[in-house]
C-alpha cells in the first residue's frame, strides 16, 4: 500500500480529535444537569412565537396570569388583577421581581413586552379583543378591551404573551434570539447548529429555587428516536414516545406514565342541514355505536380516556353530571330505525339513498388514522357505511360534503376558560360551528356568561351549556387526547400540568443520581 | 469545443434550472390544497393547526405576507429579492432564511459526500472481487439486490440497535460530531451501493466484449493495461453521470433519514415549510437545493469531459 508521508500526522490528528471527542461528549453530562429532549426542533426563541417552548418547557419567561393543573387561575407574574371597569381590567404585578440582566419587572416593561408580542403575532390581540394595554402606575398594568370580557385574565396566561425584557437580543429584522426573561431559568447558550438549548438556574429568582442546576433540551422531532434516545441514556426526559412502547419501557425501569390533556377527539358532520344528521336520532345513535373504552384501550393503548363532556373531570370548568354516552349497539340499531334508516343487506337505506359516507381524517396526529379505522368498524355494525380518507386537516373542509364526517383532534382550553371551547363549536356564529348547529338558549346564555362578572353564574351558564350539547349531540366527542412523559428512574418530583400545549417542566425536579 | 464555451452553456443551464425549480414549486403550492392565509394563521401564529383564526388576522397575515398580490407579482418580488442575495425572513420562525439554510446545509453535504464516497469505496470492492476471483459474482449480486430491496428507515433502526443500543458505540441521534454521521451516512451507503455495482458489473461486461479490448489483447498488451486503459476507463462513462444524479439526490435531503437521525438537514426542513406554507423558506431551499443539483450535474459532465473525448470532439455536452 503506498501511503504519502505527508498524510500520516494528518491520520494521527485525525485518530487523536476521534479519541478526545467520546471524552468531551462524558464530561458534558455532570450530576446536576436535566437533559431533556422536545418533540419539535429548537429553532426560535422568540417568546413571542415559540412561547409553548421558552414559557413551558424552558421556563425562561413567565405570563401574569398563570393555571393551577385544575384550570383555576393563579397569580403569576401579576400578584392580583380586578375588573375596574366594564370593559377594564388592571392587573397589580408582583413587587421585586427582577429580569435575568438585573433590570426590575415593571409595568412599563409588561406594556412594551405585550405590545411587541401582539406586533409579532396578531392573533393574541384580537382573539381576546383587546383594545390597547396601558400603565396605570408604576406596578399597574392596564388592559382595555373591544367587549365586555370575563375572561381577559384567562386569556393572559397564553405562553406567546409571556414576559420578556427589552434587552433581550434580536435580529435586525426584530425576532428575539436570546430571551431575557424573569423565569426560574436563563438562557446560557443556544447551540443552532446542535439544535440544543443550554439553561442554566436563576439563582435569583423570585419563588421556589429550581432544585437543578443545568438543563439541556435537543429537539427530537421522531417519536421512535425519542424512544430509542432515553433506552440508550443520552437523555433523561422525554415526551411522546410511540404510544406501543410505553410498556416495554416501564418493564426496563423507566418511569413511564400517561396523561389526559385538555384537547378532545371529536367526530362531526358536514352539515346539520340537509343531511343524515338534521335528525339528532342519527347523531345519538352514531354516539351509543361508539365503543369509547375500546378505543382507549386497544387503539391508543391507553393513552387518552372516554369523553363526556368537552372537559376533563379534573377541569374546573366542567359540568358535573355529564356521562360518556352509553356503548350500545341495540339501542344505537333502534334509534336509526326511529329515523326511518332501514337496514337492507348490511347498510341502512332511508328514500332510496344507502347510508354510504366519507370519515376524514388527517394523518398529522398518529392517534387519529387508528381511531376513524376503528370508527369505520363500529359504524359498520349500525349499518353506516364509513370509507376513511387521509388528508391535510387544511384541505378537509373543502372535500367535505354535507352528509361526510370528520374525526378532528380539537383543543378544548387554549386558553383557561370554558368560553374558548364552548363558543366556538356550540355558538351559532362560532368559529368552528361549520356544521351549523344553532340554539338560541345556547346562544343566549354564552353571550351573557362572556361579560358577566359573578363567577358562580358564569359556571352555572357554562355547565347549561355542557348539560344541552351533550342532550342534542351536534359533535360526537370520542375520547380525550393523551400525551405520555418517559423518564429515567433519576428523575423525581415531575408533576403533569394539562394546562401545558405539550408539557411543562417545574421548579420541582430534582436529580437523584 | 472549448472547455470555456462547455462551462458557458453548463452555467446557462443551472441558472435555467433554478428559475425552473423556484417558479415551479411556488405555482405548485398555489394549487395545494387549503387556503395560504389560513394555514399561516393557524399553524405558525396560533401555533394549533386545528384552531382557526378571527377572519380580520387573515387579512393582517395576507397582507403582511403579500398573499392578495397576483401570484406572477409575488413570485417576481421574491426573484428580486433573491438576486440580490435577500431570501427574506421564514415565515415560521422570523429568522433569516438565508441563515436556516447555512445551517442545515453542512449536516445535508457532510451526509450527501459521506454516504457516496463509502458507497463508491464498497462498490470498488465489490468490484474487484467480481474480477479477480469470478466466484463471487453470486455472493456480490446477492448483496447489490440486498442493498437496493432494505429500505432504508428499517435499516436505519436495525444499526441505530445494534451499534448504539446494543454495542454502545455511537449516539442514536443529534448532530454536533461526526460521530453523529456514521449511522445516517452507513445506511444511506448501504442503499446506494447495490446500484453502484450492478450498473457497474454490467458496465464491465460490456467493455469487455467490445472489439477495441480483443485488439489490445490481441496485440499483446498486458491485462492490467488493457483493463485500466481500455475496459476501466469505457466501463466508467455510463457510471459518472449516475452517481453524479445521485449525489445530487442526497442534496435535495433525505427526509426520512433526518428524521430518523434528529439530523437539522434541508429535506426537513422543506417538508416543514411546505406544512406551513412557509414561501420564502421553501422557495430559497429549492433554489438552493437547484444549485447543488446543477453543480454536482456539472461535476459529473467534468470529469466525462475528462474521461471520454468523444464529448471533446462532438460537442455532446
Amino acid at each position: 500500500m503506498m501511503t504519502s508521508p505527508h498524510l500520516r500526522p494528518l491520520a494521527a490528528a485525525v485518530l487523536a480529535a476521534s479519541l478526545a471527542l467520546p471524552l468531551q461528549a462524558a464530561a458534558a453530562d455532570p450530576a446536576d444537569t436535566l437533559r431533556a429532549a422536545d418533540m419539535w426542533e429548537i429553532d426560535n426563541l422568540d417568546p413571542a412565537r415559540s412561547g409553548t417552548f421558552v414559557k413551558e418547557k424552558a421556563m425562561v419567561v413567565e405570563s401574569l396570569v398563570e393555571a393551577s393543573p385544575d384550570f383555576s387561575l393563579r397569580p403569576g407574574l401579576a400578584a392580583s388583577w380586578e375588573r375596574t371597569g366594564d370593559r377594564e381590567w388592571t392587573f397589580r404585578l408582583r413587587e421585586g421581581v427582577t429580569f435575568h440582566d438585573g433590570t426590575p419587572l415593571t409595568a412599563e416593561a409588561v406594556v412594551a413586552s405585550i405590545d411587541r408580542a401582539f406586533k409579532v403575532t396578531p392573533t393574541l390581540k384580537t382573539m381576546p379583543q383587546i383594545d390597547a394595554v396601558t400603565v396605570a402606575g408604576p406596578l399597574s398594568v392596564r388592559v382595555t378591551t373591544l367587549v365586555p370580557s370575563a375572561m381577559l385574565p384567562a386569556t393572559m396566561v397564553q405562553a406567546n404573551l409571556a414576559i420578556a425584557a427589552a434587552s433581550s437580543e434580536t435580529t435586525a429584522e426584530g425576532t428575539i434570539v436570546n430571551p431575557v426573561g424573569t423565569g426560574p431559568y436563563k438562557v446560557e447558550s443556544w447551540r443552532r447548529a446542535e439544535k440544543t438549548l443550554h439553561l442554566a438556574r436563576n439563582d435569583a429568582y423570585w419563588g421556589e429555587r429550581p432544585a437543578i442546576a443545568h438543563i439541556v433540551f435537543r429537539g427530537i422531532p421522531d417519536p421512535s428516536t425519542r424512544s430509542l434516545e432515553i433506552q440508550k441514556g443520552d437523555v433523561d426526559f422525554v415526551p411522546d414516545v410511540p404510544y406501543g412502547d410505553l410498556d416495554m419501557l416501564a418493564r426496563k425501569g423507566f418511569q413511564a406514565s400517561r396523561h389526559v390533556t385538555a384537547r378532545v377527539y371529536q367526530l362531526d358532520f358536514g352539515s346539520l342541514k340537509g343531511s343524515p344528521y338534521a335528525d339528532a336520532r342519527v347523531r345519538h345513535a352514531i354516539s351509543h355505536a361508539i365503543d369509547r373504552k375500546a378505543i382507549v384501550d386497544k387503539v391508543l393503548f391507553g393513552m387518552g380516556a372516554p369523553s363526556a363532556g368537552p372537559f376533563t373531570n379534573g377541569m374546573s370548568f366542567a359540568a358535573p353530571g355529564i356521562a360518556v354516552p352509553a356503548y350500545d349497539v341495540a339501542k344505537a340499531k333502534a334509534l336509526l330505525d326511529q329515523a326511518g334508516w332501514i337496514e337492507k343487506g348490511g347498510v341502512r337505506v332511508k328514500d332510496g339513498e344507502p347510508f354510504e359516507v366519507v370519515l376524514y381524517t388527517y394523518p398529522q396526529r398518529p392517534g387519529l388514522p387508528p381511531i376513524a379505522t376503528a370508527l369505520q368498524g363500529m359504524l359498520a355494525r349500525v349499518g353506516i357505511k364509513a370509507a376513511v380518507k387521509l388528508l391535510d386537516s387544511a384541505a378537509i373542509p373543502k372535500a367535505q360534503r354535507p352528509r361526510d364526517m370528520r374525526l378532528i383532534a380539537l383543543t378544548t382550553a387554549m386558553f383557561p376558560d370554558p368560553d374558548f371551547f364552548l363558543r366556538r363549536n356550540y355558538h351559532s356564529a362560532g368559529a368552528n360551528n361549520t356544521w351549523g348547529y344553532a340554539d338560541p338558549g345556547v346562544d343566549r346564555l354564552l353571550d351573557a356568561a362572556a361579560s358577566a362578572n359573578d363567577p358562580a353564574a358564569r359556571k352555572a351558564a357554562y355547565d347549561e351549556v355542557q348539560r344541552i350539547a351533550a342532550r342534542d349531540q351536534p359533535t360526537v366527542l370520542v375520547s380525550y387526547y393523551g400525551v405520555n412523559i418517559v423518564m429515567k428512574p433519576a428523575v423525581k418530583g415531575f408533576v403533569f400540568n394539562p394546562v401545558a400545549h405539550d408539557y411543562m417542566l417545574g421548579t420541582g425536579l430534582r436529580l437523584e443520581r | 469545443m472549448t472547455i470555456a464555451l462547455f462551462l458557458f452553456r453548463r452555467l446557462g443551464m443551472a441558472a435555467a434550472t433554478v428559475v425552473f425549480a423556484t417558479a415551479l414549486t411556488f405555482v405548485l403550492t398555489h394549487l395545494a390544497p387549503g387556503d395560504a392565509a389560513e394555514i399561516i394563521l393557524s399553524r405558525v401564529f396560533i401555533g394549533d393547526p386545528e384552531t382557526a383564526g378571527a377572519r380580520s388576522d387573515l387579512a393582517v397575515v395576507a397582507t403582511r405576507f403579500g398573499l392578495d398580490n397576483p401570484l406572477a407579482l409575488q413570485y417576481l418580488e421574491w426573484a428580486r429579492n433573491a438576486v440580490h442575495g435577500d431570501f427574506g425572513v421564514s415565515i415560521a420562525s422570523g429568522m433569516p432564511v438565508a441563515d436556516e439554510i447555512a445551517e442545515r446545509l453542512g449536516p445535508t453535504a457532510v451526509l450527501a459526500l459521506a454516504s457516496t464516497v463509502a458507497a463508491l469505496a464498497v462498490t470498488a470492492g465489490l468490484v474487484a472481487a467480481v474480477r479477480l476471483v469470478p466466484r463471487t459474482r453470486l455472493a456480490v449480486d446477492a448483496a447489490a439486490v440486498a442493498s437496493v430491496s432494505i429500505p432504508n428507515f428499517y435499516l436505519g433502526l436495525v444499526l441505530v440497535l445494534v451499534f448504539s443500543l446494543g454495542l454502545d458505540l455511537l449516539p442514536v441521534s443529534g448532530a454536533g460530531s461526526w460521530r453523529h454521521y456514521v449511522l445516517p451516512a452507513a445506511v444511506l451507503a448501504l442503499g446506494q451501493f447495490g446500484y453502484f455495482t450492478a450498473l457497474m458489473n454490467a458496465s464491465l461486461r460490456d467493455a469487455d466484449g467490445q472489439l477495441y479490448v480483443l485488439t489490445a489483447r490481441a496485440k499483446g498488451l498486458p491485462p492490467h493495461e488493457v483493463f485500466r486503459r481500455h475496459v476501466l476507463r469505457n466501463a466508467i462513462v455510463p457510471v459518472v453521470p449516475y452517481v453524479a444524479l445521485q449525489v445530487a439526490f442526497l442534496f435535495g435531503g433525505v427526509v426520512v433519514i433526518e428524521r430518523l437521525f434528529s439530523l437539522p438537514g434541508l429535506g426537513g426542513y422543506l417538508v416543514d415549510a411546505l406544512d406551513v406554507r412557509n414561501a420564502p423558506a421553501l422557495l430559497a431551499a429549492i433554489a438552493v437545493v437547484a444549485v447543488f443539483v446543477s453543480v454536482a450535474n456539472l461535476t459529473g459532465d467534468l470529469l466525462l469531459y475528462a474521461l471520454d473525448p468523444r464529448v471533446r470532439f462532438s460537442g455532446r455536452g
